[in-house]
């Protein structure tokens, strides 16, 4: 290589480092023990917690649950630094940015934050869509104690677009969904051993119940014709199950930051721990009603609770819902050979009657509910053989929870479908 | 259809696999517990055999069943052997004239819940694959199976989570799981969930592309870093690396992250990507 050459190549290198080096986008953060939420109760009062968290770097800083959103366009350098005045160490992951390894804020291969520290985490976001932030010290603990938030990447030319060349949107909305066990947060120094997590709470960007509806920024609006970009981030240990009204048309755009090859429309959408996704719904009802949230356990999603998203809807009341979870047998015995206790539901489809056979306890008690947790049908059952009628029921999915003489519950899907004459 | 396609050729590559179905114990957080796997040699280990074969293989296994009541032996999509009584042998012949990433079980009254979970790889891939059975696994649950009593399956509270029979840093001794490679490389990965649980392995540093899936097959092309895999459920993902770097494959359920309730350990593995 001539002399010049080599000269340009050094010059090039430099003024891409410069380069690199300047960042679009900065954000300066704090990581902190000692922050405090406030949530609502089922019976509709007012409680503090303590939280960890994180929030922007300022005189008397604060806790922001979920920590500050972090916004870039694609293409951007964004730096985010961090500072940790808290006593124990943190880190900040950032979730899905695919970030080198110097910035994954892994603490097994690049250390913590200790107090007193600083650190600038950097990172060049490629692709538009929705990402997370979160704490990975003790993350068992660290995370759902408080110490994560959103990273919500725009199209290059920030356009109101799901993504570069994407369909366009009129407002968007940002669902973070995650839960809390108000026992972990209440007192840390008493968690136990992390496989006593059991949440109470269900929290929608941080908040519950009529939080949610108090806040602006969480009730979705619009006349019919408009098209809202929902995006939908769970950072929790636990299933969502997104269930949306009549009042809307939701189509999924992108999954993990990616476009999907095929948009898709759906009712029903689970988002999984660590999944993220962007969901265009068309308001076809001005009328108020509601996406229901649903938090499963990932052992065969059984409920754990139910937060509604408004729409065009500010006047809260809690709906409880029906438990629906997907059971299919309650009792095993390890018995070699012995057959396992079940009940059996047929035909299933069904079309007029639903016949119900148990083989070792009796029935008790039978409810029909609809995927929106509306009891239709209930009744009185007595034998090992019982049928039930369903003649009065539209055709498609349904729930039926039936109760046994031992008090044990089972839950069972069927389908209803049109009889064929 | 495939399978006359590719029969012809293979025809005469007939293979023998025995599979020991064997009791030893694993180290849960309160202490030794029995524990069950399927074992190609006859000894116990921890981790269930991965079973790799070629596309179009013919494969007849012998089940022989070690333990002291009746098993059975099932490959998803592949046939099923009703029931093994103790200390008996029985032969399955299977062709695998689909490519895939399958499930092998005991599926004989929650038998699977023993630890009788693993995983099948029928592949012509000749890239570098790694290999990661996802299992949680309850002592009360494995005792009541084992000693023939009762359990309620509402009440599930597994303490272990482990990767081909072991949980971090165990896993990253595993040469199955640990997913060593270089940038530019195409890598798959098989997954399987031999447990009762949802689990949600998520990728650092890296989107990977789901190839194959037995029950979300919506996500069949999907570009991911998280993801749900379904109790039996098996995946098959390509991960090509854009950058090196050491990063952990973790589920995401953290409270699965854990050991005895401590963090780290349990469901992480990881990826080692050189220049």
């Amino acid at each position: 290589m001539s002399r010049s050459k080599y000269i340009f190549a050094l010059a090039v290198i430099f003024a891409s480092l410069i380069l690199k080096a300047q960042p679009n986008r900065e954000y300066s953060l704090v990581s902190l023990m000692n922050g405090q939420g406030t949530f609502e109760s089922d019976s509709g009062s007012l409680f503090d917690l303590p939280l960890w968290g994180y929030g922007f770097n300022k005189i008397n800083p604060t806790v922001d649950l979920p920590g500050p959103t972090i916004y870039a366009n694609q293409g951007d350098s964004v730096h985010i630094s961090m500072f940790n005045p808290s006593m124990e160490g943190h880190t900040i992951h950032l979730h899905g940015l695919d970030v080198d390894e110097a910035n994954d804020g892994v603490p097994h291969f690049t250390g913590f934050i200790q107090e007193g520290e600083s650190f600038t985490y950097k990172f060049k976001a490629t692709h538009a869509g929705n990402f997370l932030y979160h704490c990975h010290v003790t993350t068992t603990m660290h995370l759902t104690l408080g110490m994560y938030g959103m990273v919500i990447v725009y199209p290059t030319d920030s356009s109101k677009s799901i993504y570069d060349g994407g369909p366009f949107y009129d407002r968007q909305y940002e669902f973070l969904l995650s839960e809390m066990d108000a026992r972990w947060n209440s007192d840390y120094t008493s968690i136990g051993t992390f496989l006593s997590f059991d949440p109470d709470l269900f929290l929608i960007k941080g908040k519950n119940r009529s939080l949610i509806y108090n806040d602006s920024n969480l009730v979705m609006t619009g006349e019919v014709g408009d098209q809202l970009l929902m995006r939908a981030l769970n950072v929790g240990y636990r299933v969502n199950r997104l269930i949306f009204p009549t009042a809307i048309r939701a189509e999924v755009h992108t999954s993990d930051g990616r476009v999907l090859d095929a948009p898709f429309e759906t009712d029903t959408l689970i988002v999984y721990p660590g999944e993220r996704y962007s969901i265009l719904a068309e308001v076809l009802d001005s009328d108020p009603s509601w996406v229901s949230v649903d938090y499963l356990d990932p052992y065969r999603l059984k409920f754990l609770g139910r937060e509604y998203i408004p729409i065009n809807d500010t006047a809260f009341s809690y709906i409880i819902p029906q438990v629906v979870d997907n059971d299919t047998d309650t009792i095993g015995v390890g018995l070699s050979n012995t057959p396992i206790s079940s009940v059996v539901i047929f035909p299933n489809p069904a079309s007029e009657e639903l016949n119900l056979k148990s083989g070792l306890h009796q029935f008790q008690y039978g409810i029909v509910s609809d995927i929106q947790g509306r009891v239709l049908i209930s009744k009185n059952l007595e034998n090992y053989f019982e049928v039930i009628s369903l003649k009065e029921l539209q055709p498609g999915n349904y729930f039926i929870q039936l109760q046994m003489e031992d008090g044990s519950y089972l839950h069972k899907k069927f389908i209803k479908e049109y009889k064929s004459k | 259809m495939f399978s006359l396609m590719v029969l012809p050729a293979f025809a005469l590559s007939q293979k023998t696999v025995n599979l020991y179905i064997v009791e030893g114990e694993v180290n849960e957080s309160n202490g030794f517990v029995p524990y069950f796997t399927f074992s190609t040699t006859g000894s116990f280990d921890s981790s269930n055999a991965v079973l790799r074969f070629d596309l179009g293989e013919v494969v007849t296994f012998n089940v022989k069943n070690e333990t002291d009541f009746t098993c059975a032996f099932s490959i998803t999509d592949h046939g099923q052997l009703e029931g093994i009584p103790m200390g008996e042998t029985q032969s399955i012949t299977v062709t695998f004239s689909q490519e895939g990433t399958f499930l092998y079980e005991d599926p004989f009254n929650d038998h699977r819940a023993l630890g009788l979970g693993g995983m099948v790889v029928v592949s012509d891939f000749s890239g570098p694959e790694f290999y990661g059975v996802f299992t949680e696994h309850d002592e009360e649950w494995i005792n009541a199976i084992a000693d023939g009593g009762v359990y309620d399956k509402r009440t599930y509270s597994p303490d272990v989570f482990t990767i081909n029979g072991k949980g971090f840093p165990r896993t990253m001794f595993d040469t199955l799981a640990m997913i060593m490679g270089h940038v530019g490389d195409t890598i798959r990965i098989h997954i399987t969930n031999a447990g009762q649980m949802y689990h949600f392995p998520h990728f650092h540093g890296y989107h990977v592309k789901i190839i194959e899936a037995s029950k979300h097959d919506h996500y069949v092309g999907w570009i991911k870093d998280s993801f749900g895999i379904a109790p039996a459920e098996s995946m098959t993902l390509e991960l090509v690396p854009d950058k090196p770097g050491r990063f952990p494959v973790h589920n995401h359920n953290l409270v699965t992250t854990t050991y005895g309730g401590n963090y780290p350990g349990g469901m992480m593995m990881h990826m080692f990507i050189y220049e």
